[in-house]
């Protein structure tokens, strides 16, 4: 993996965790963070994320990677959260 | 929208997702292992397979003279291989199909390869490659099936229509609650409540993944006889022509000679000026002693995405190397070669390499996940609890009872199945003629027992040995190659490469996931709450007598189910 | 208005799935056609690939949308009236 596809899915990270943390349903945190300045965050990270891909992919490639990873973040985030409420529950 | 719409897509949603959820389930739990096909192919591939001589790229013109002198037939179509590995190891191969055989029918393909000796002899021989990997993917094409014949494809089809409509309708139900429920993944009490949000926070963020299944999965299924209708009625009979232009020609051309085609260096050289960030894996022949030769260079872009599963391809002339077609070159498409490409490449995961492989790999186990989750809902939405005025132990209704064996045994089966199958690659190769068969035989066998024993035992009960016989199938799969290495004497083996220790390694982490699942649902089974199906503290038999739990058994329990409802009704 | 005057929603399982396996799939057919009339200068290969491909989508969306409807009646009337409007136009497209 090359370092501007690597770096591109990194951002990529980042923005995803900064919106799921927005949330309120979030469950990594006592409280949400500050919804408007984290998904503005979010949305820095993402277009940051897709400019990295871009330097690796071609637009169209790099757009269906930047999907794919992002579905697959979204959905790991929320199961994490779960599984970190079920350690401290216990 | 109105709460009656909402209510009417409820009843669409648990229809369509109660009758497809466990054929979805074997599609994507094999379909996430087939994003691996190349490495469970090396991984399967004996080593005995791998010892030809391999000819050096430079010596392939009198290899392909050679061949084509002893086997003149092999003119229609060969391939030279430029990547060699434990599945392809021989310079040059060809497949001939079983002319009475379906199209699709790529388990009764027979394989060739040529070699050539110091002498400049050459020897042709049937190759018997690994068809694991072939066999999985079937699994994955006709919902767990046999075999890949048109009735099951498309069997599978309505599967895939039915899914299509379970998303749509999944979605409508989830509206009024979207935006105020996202990432919702409440744990607690209120499992209902729990089993729903861990089920919606799938299906809606991996949406448009499962919308591109089900919409390519349709198409798969049926675009044969989509075609065939189209053609009669929108491009008047023309798409025969259309779709091989190179085809048929002048008939009485003399036929050309082989030798006189350019070497495959030079070939490369010309799409290396064309496109220089494709990668050439294949040369595939076709005709090449007609007046329509034709090469396809098949290959992968790294920084585009490819047009089929095994790459995209340039067409050239291999007599006089002038490019013929640049229509599926990955990365050099015109828009609508583009859209239709993305379809394909969306599907299969054909793009962004290994990075986007793993991930395509985790979202189908999620999707896998997302309809066994779906199928414990419906379950769980049924459950009798326990009344308040403490009038005992309910009995929980018969169908949820054999939706909960069903579930367990034909998802679990799937699992132990393919584990089984996989690991019987190495211990049965040399011990049986037809290894390909016997991996059918090994998956039916571990499915049906699985399905068997369930319905024998009960949801419940079954649950856990099964997931534990599932982590020591799946365990097995390292095991086999750490003895594979360590006693070379039992005839197993283990390759050095990344991509099959990949494999190993893969095994054992899901290994690792069916303990930790098999030891949480032996908790729940024995001491989570006893009014379910999910508990093995025998409601239906422990409401009728007490002797009975000793005996266990749903056939038993079946029985009194049905008895202790007539009886109150 | 009261609100009991907006009718209630029929189920009429059996009347509008059938219109939206059968009806639906003549009017992605029949939208396919007129996509292969438009795309006319399109290379016919790629053409009929994307005719083929777009049948997916639409047969598969009225499909699901059809339960939408107020009754099964309506779902046969509308969809049969969309299948009248695509392949009339097409017919006439044969005139031109």
């Amino acid at each position: 993996m090359n370092l501007a596809l690597a770096s591109g899915l990194l951002l990529a990270l980042a923005g995803c965790i900064a919106f799921y943390l927005a949330s309120p349903q979030q469950r990594w945190r006592a409280a949400p963070l500050p919804a408007r300045p984290a998904r503005l965050a979010a949305g820095v990270l993402l277009v940051a994320g897709m400019a990295a891909l871009c330097q690796a992919l071609q637009p169209l490639t790099a757009i269906y990677v930047l999907l794919t990873w992002v579905m697959l973040l979204l959905v790991l985030l929320p199961y994490l959260g779960a599984l970190l409420t079920l350690r401290r529950g216990a | 929208m109105r709460s009656e719409l909402i209510r009417i897509y409820k009843a669409v949603h648990t229809w369509t997702g109660i009758l497809t959820g466990m054929a979805l389930f074997i599609a994507f739990y094999a379909g996430a292992l087939t994003v691996f096909k190349a490495p469970l192919a090396r991984w399967a591939s004996p080593p005995a397979f791998t010892e030809v001589a391999a000819v050096p790229l430079a010596d392939a013109p009198a290899l392909i003279a050679a061949t084509l002198a002893v086997r003149p037939e092999t003119a229609r179509d060969f391939s030279l291989n430029l990547k060699l590995d434990e599945h392809q190891p021989a310079r040059l191969s060809w497949q001939v199909r079983d002319p009475k055989g379906d199209d699709h029918d790529s388990f009764s393909v027979r394989h060739y390869a040529a070699s050539m000796g110091a002498d400049g002899g050459v020897s042709v021989e049937e190759a018997q490659p690994s068809k694991l990997a072939e066999f999985i993917d079937v699994l994955h094409r006709v919902v767990g099936l046999p075999a890949d014949t048109d009735p099951n494809r498309w069997f599978m089809g309505v599967v895939a229509a039915l899914y299509a409509v379970a998303l749509v309708s999944g979605v409508i139900v989830l509206l009024p609650s979207l935006v105020k429920d996202f990432f919702a993944l409440r744990v607690g009490k209120n499992l209902k409540r729990m089993w729903l949000d861990a089920h919606n926070v799938v299906g809606i963020v991996s949406l448009p993944f499962h919308l591109v299944m089900a919409i390519t999965a349709v198409g798969f299924a049926y675009h044969d006889g989509i075609y065939a209708l189209q053609n009669k009625m929108l491009h008047g009979g023309g798409l025969a022509a259309a779709f091989s232009p190179r085809a048929g020609g002048p008939q009485d051309a003399p036929p050309r000679d082989p030798a006189a085609m350019l070497p495959p260096a030079e070939l490369l050289a010309r799409v290396q000026a064309l496109a220089p960030g494709f990668e050439p894996e294949r040369l595939q022949y076709a005709q090449v002693s007609g007046p329509r030769a034709t090469v396809r260079v098949w290959g992968h872009d790294a920084t585009a995405f490819s047009p089929r599963f095994s790459g995209g391809f340039v067409a050239l002339d291999p007599y006089s190397g002038k490019v013929v077609n640049t229509e599926y070159l990955p990365g050099q498409q015109d828009a609508p070669h583009a859209t239709v490409s993305s379809l394909f490449a969306l599907h299969f995961g054909a793009f962004g390499g290994t990075p986007v492989q793993w991930m395509y790999f985790l979202l189908g186990m999620a999707g896998a996940w997302l309809f066994y989750g779906g199928n414990l809902l419906w379950i769980e939405t049924r459950r009798r609890k326990v009344p308040r005025d403490g009038s005992g132990m309910p009995v929980q209704r018969l169908d949820t009872r054999l939706m909960a064996a069903a579930t367990v045994g034909v998802c679990l089966g799937c699992v132990c199945g393919i584990s089984l199958s996989i690991v019987a690659g190495k211990w049965l190769h040399g011990q049986v003629a037809d290894l390909g068969s016997w991996h059918r035989y090994s998956y039916y066998a571990a499915f049906s027992g699985c399905l068997a024993w369930a319905f024998l035992r009960g949801g419940a009960r079954a649950s856990v040995g099964l997931l534990w016989l599932a982590a020591m199938f799946t365990f097995a799969i390292p095991a086999t190659s750490l003895l594979g290495a360590l006693v070379p004497a039992l005839g197993l083996w283990a390759h050095p490469a990344a991509a099959t220790l990949g494999v190993d390694l893969a095994a054992a982490a899901g290994g690792l996931c069916f303990v930790w699942m098999a030891r949480a649902t032996a908790r729940r089974v024995h001491g989570g709450p006893a009014d379910s199906v999910w508990s093995a503290r025998a409601p239906a038999a422990a409401s009728t007598s007490s002797g009975k739990e000793a005996a266990g058994g749903a056939a038993d329990e079946v029985e009194d189910g049905v008895a202790t409802a007539a009886s109150t009704r | 208005m009261s609100a009991s005057s907006v009718p209630p929603i029929r189920r009429d399982w059996l009347a509008k799935t059938l219109a939206g396996v059968l009806l639906g799939f003549t009017l992605a057919i029949g939208c396919s056609g007129v996509f292969a009339w438009l795309a006319d200068g399109m290379q016919m290969s790629v053409r009929a690939q994307l005719a083929m491909w777009m049948v997916m989508p639409i047969w598969l969306g009225v499909f699901s949308g059809v339960y939408f409807f107020r009754s099964g009646l309506r779902a046969w009337a509308w969809l049969g009236g969309a299948n009248a409007l695509v392949f009339g136009a097409l017919a006439a497209a044969q005139w031109l």
